[in-house]
């Protein structure tokens, strides 16, 4: 006998509906799974067979041929143990086969029957053709999320095979929570005492989505804030809070209870991480890696000057594109990846070196520390900012200073400001409508006419500083011209940083 | 010559052994005995470290050189090799003279002029440069040649300065003439060939090693009628320059710091052992007797020297601007001449924004009053 079900696999963030045929025919009793599934997928008869025994129910003698559509599609996991044991008990007359065509189902299967969760639930909900779909119980508000009134949470094989046969009312429908998920923003600034440049260039990063590099000697304060930046973001919206939902959900991050991830999400990789890991790809499911998992956040990459070289450099491309193409030999996929970069870096290795005099590191070290950085990487970052370590008077005796709510109020105003221009934040206008919208003032344009002929600045470098002076002018609440003194500060903010200067000349 | 490029060539040869290969008899005789083999001095007038291993290796690498060559390869190069005979050679009264002396550029800055060495760390300050810098130009203004090792730091900021007072920069390195170390120093490198003088006592080809920079030292004392060190570390190339020119006689001066300036205890330290102290060019010239006194008090006492025509006045264009909050202007022009200090610091000193600050600091560097380096704002540096 022969019985069809729905389900999906998940490569990158995306869904690709799968139909799991079974066969079940006298002959040899046998078992064969094919369809290019992988090791992880192939151990799945062990666990189904043992899930089906354990609920009660009889595990055909006979030959079971099972193949999973399309053959082309590499399936990977444990995701289609449950839609396996369906098929089974479909086709050999246990369930109804006509009862089980209408139904999607996604899960790993426990030996005593159980449906354990599994990874991309969103995008596997998404991705199935079928009127209703059974999902793992847990996680089921994540699926809700993209099939409203169509998914039904199980906890246990037993629970559907029930429901299927008319002895149980199925599984109730799974509702995506009303409460919003609890806010994130747990690190306050008004934590960080003193840093008043620090601050400032966090909120010019928040308000305009400009990349930030703070350099400073241990102890500075610089994880701090950067921790503290992502509470000044503004919650994402539907579309962004959906897709970046999907990539934590194929990453197998955890989702909010109320399964959509509604703030910006902030990820900070340690510099040991792999390029696999930071840029995705992998294994056959091409697993989002942390620069997707950042999506519509904050990347927060601390000692900047430790990660391998070619990861960095690969940075590169997303940072331009806000998306990273990720090829392997069968296959290509694109995935999300528009962050905010905020690195961290000390001056040198020994960290001493913003203070004159007391590095201790060789020159050569300074050298290759400050190499480790491209050009082109460095180009990326508008802000680039030494944090200094406070004072221990601003430590002890310190006002308390502004918090997180009140500075992403202002932040929230500047987005509103560019929203009105058309862009996400300042940092996406286009070359072409910065004449509009960010006219000079006579003594700014002189100032800019000047720093570029001293071959200072770049045309890249002139773009860059007339966005982030759009920004700091829509702080200040400036709607006319950029002024000389905004010029003035964000070419200060966009300074060579000393390790890349080193020591010489 | 000959023998003596010959000698250049062999391994390891550095000050001691080429004062003990040549205790006994001339060049050529040198070489002539050791390509027999035999011992060219008193093997118990040895160098320590001397081993007959050493006599035996060179021995092979003086059999394998054709001095027609070296000498063709050499003068190829362009340059000029000063033997001990020529009327120019510089090192006459030098107790420990090189074999040979290759010069690239100008040759007469080697005349009887006054000259000083102004040496340092490589690790300086902004402040140190700035001081190393200034110090250098005004020098080269007064007439004076400046002598330096060509290394990262104080040196470069030093050799900049003479260049910028008008030439007179000698720079004296430890590795052959083609041999650009630190590869950074490539530009300054050419510079000073093309307006000054570059000189070592190294063939061409001669990689770094870190023994040849000492031995490099010796002959920067020699060269200087004094040497002034501006800063350095507790220890330190610099603080054997000192020594070196201490031990030739020739006085030593040294600019003070900060007691809390880690680049300055070698300085610091020189001075409790009675070098001179000197704070710019202007004590220089007086404690050397070439000056009867300190030039014209200035108005306004600086720490660091004299505000003179080459630094940049306010220009034009910060007249353009009236913008610049005046009054955190004044404030950062009186902390900045205290030493460095951050912009937030003066965030705080002046109750403004850091947007204040640093749109005031920037339109200020601009002027070439101050520079910004990272979140620093330093006194105009050279």
């Amino acid at each position: 006998m022969l019985a069809t079900v729905s389900t999906a696999v998940v490569q990158g963030v995306d869904g690709h509906p799968v139909t799991v045929e079974v066969h079940v025919s006298n002959g040899l009793p046998g078992y064969t799974l094919v369809g290019l599934p992988d090791a992880s997928c192939r151990e799945s008869r062990d666990r189904v067979r043992a899930a089906v025994l354990t609920t009660g129910l009889k595990w055909p003698d006979r030959r079971v041929t099972i193949n999973l559509a399309p053959t082309g599609l590499r399936k990977q996991g444990a995701a289609l143990d449950l839609p396996i044991a369906l098929g089974v008990l479909a086709a050999s007359g246990q369930i109804e086969a006509a009862a089980v065509r209408s139904y999607g189902a996604v899960g790993e299967l426990g030996l005593d029957g159980a449906i354990r969760p599994v990874a991309g639930l969103v995008s596997l909900a998404d991705a199935m053709e079928a009127d209703e779909i059974f999902v793992p119980r847990s996680g089921a508000e994540q699926a809700a999320v993209v099939r409203p009134g169509q998914v039904r949470g199980a906890e246990t094989l037993g629970e559907i095979v029930a429901a299927l046969i008319g002895s149980e009312p199925l599984p109730p429908i799974v509702e995506p929570l009303a409460t919003p998920s609890t806010d994130a923003r747990v690190a306050d600034l008004s934590d960080v005492r003193g840093q008043p440049l620090a601050r400032w260039a966090l909120e010019i990063s928040a308000a305009g989505g400009h990349h930030l590099l703070m350099i400073g000697p241990p102890g500075a304060g610089k994880t701090m804030l950067a921790s503290r930046l992502v509470g000044l973001l503004p919650d994402l919206d539907a579309a962004q809070a959906l897709l970046t939902t999907r990539v934590h959900s194929a990453a197998g991050l955890a989702v909010p209870p109320g399964g959509l991830v509604e703030r910006p999400p902030f990820r900070a990789p340690h510099q040991g991480s792999s390029a696999v890991a930071m840029l995705g790809g992998g294994s056959a499911a091409m697993r989002p890696g942390e620069i997707s998992c950042a999506h519509n956040g904050v990347l927060f990459l601390d000692e900047l000057g430790e990660f391998s070289v070619p990861i960095l450099d690969a940075l590169r491309q997303p940072l331009e594109e806000g998306v990273i193409r990720v090829s392997r030999a069968a296959r290509a996929v694109t995935l999300p990846a528009r962050f905010l970069l905020v690195a961290a870096m000390n001056p040198c290795p020994c960290g001493e070196g913003a203070q004159d005099g007391h590095c201790r590191c060789s020159d050569a070290a300074r050298a290759r520390y400050s190499r480790r950085l491209s050009g082109p990487l460095l180009d990326r970052f508008d802000l680039r900012v030494e944090v200094q370590p406070p004072t221990a008077s601003v430590l002890l005796d310190g006002a308390g200073e502004e918090s997180t709510a009140a500075v992403a109020d202002r932040v929230a105003e500047a987005r509103s400001r560019a929203a009105a221009r058309g862009v996400r934040c300042n940092a996406d206008l286009p070359a072409h409508c910065l004449d509009d919208v960010a006219p000079l003032a006579p003594a700014a344009r002189s100032l800019l006419r000047k720093v570029l002929e001293a071959g200072e600045l770049t045309g890249r470098g002139l773009r860059r500083i007339r966005t982030v002076a759009r920004t700091i002018a829509d702080l200040n609440g400036e709607d006319d011209e950029v002024s000389v003194d905004t010029i003035h500060a964000a070419l200060a903010l966009r300074t060579q940083p000393r390790t890349v200067l080193g020591v010489a000349s | 010559m000959q023998a003596r490029l010959a000698l250049v060539h062999l391994s390891g040869m550095g000050p001691a052994r080429v004062r003990w290969l040549l205790s006994r008899h001339d060049p050529i005789e040198v070489v002539a005995r050791l390509r027999a083999g035999e011992h060219p001095a008193p093997i118990q007038d040895a160098p320590p470290g001397i081993r007959p291993t050493d006599l035996t290796e060179w021995r092979v690498e003086i059999a394998r050189l054709d001095p027609q060559r070296l000498l063709q390869d050499q003068l190829d190069q362009g340059w000029t090799i000063l033997h001990p005979d020529d009327a120019r050679w510089p090192f006459a009264a030098e107790p420990e003279p090189p074999l040979l002396m290759f010069c690239a550029g100008d040759l007469d800055l080697l005349r009887a002029k006054p000259s000083v060495a102004i040496v340092g760390t490589r690790r300086c300050t902004s402040v140190g440069r700035s001081v190393a810098h200034r110090m250098a130009l005004e020098l080269a203004e007064a007439g004076v040649t400046v002598v330096s090792g060509l290394a990262l730091g104080i040196d470069a900021a030093a050799h900049k300065g003479a260049l910028d007072g008008g030439g007179a920069a000698v720079g004296v390195v430890g590795t052959g003439l083609d041999v650009v170390y630190p590869r950074r120093n490539q530009a300054l490198w050419d510079e000073v060939i093309g307006s000054g003088l570059l000189i070592s006592e190294y063939p061409a080809g001669m990689g770094p090693a870190r023994w040849r920079f000492p031995a490099r030292n010796r002959l920067i004392a020699s060269l200087a009628d004094a040497t002034v060190i501006v800063e350095s570390h507790g220890r330190g190339g610099a603080l054997l320059t000192a020594d070196e020119s201490a031990e030739r006689d020739k006085p030593v001066l040294a600019v003070p710091g900060s007691v809390l300036n880690p680049a300055a205890d070698g300085t610091n330290g020189l001075i409790v052992d009675g070098a001179i102290p000197t704070r710019d060019a202007d004590d220089v010239l007086v404690s050397l007797g070439w000056s009867a006194a300190r030039s014209e008090p200035e108005s306004e006492p600086s720490a660091v020297g004299s505000t003179r025509a080459h630094a940049p006045l306010v220009s034009k264009d910060a007249c353009e601007a009236p913008t610049v909050d005046g009054a955190v202007a004044d404030v950062v022009r009186h902390e900045v001449r205290a030493g460095a200090i951050s912009i937030d610091a003066l965030s705080v000193l002046t109750a403004t924004s850091p947007m204040v600050v640093l749109a005031a600091v920037q339109a200020m560097a601009d002027a070439g009053e101050v520079t910004l380096s990272g979140s620093m704002v330093v006194w105009r540096s050279g």
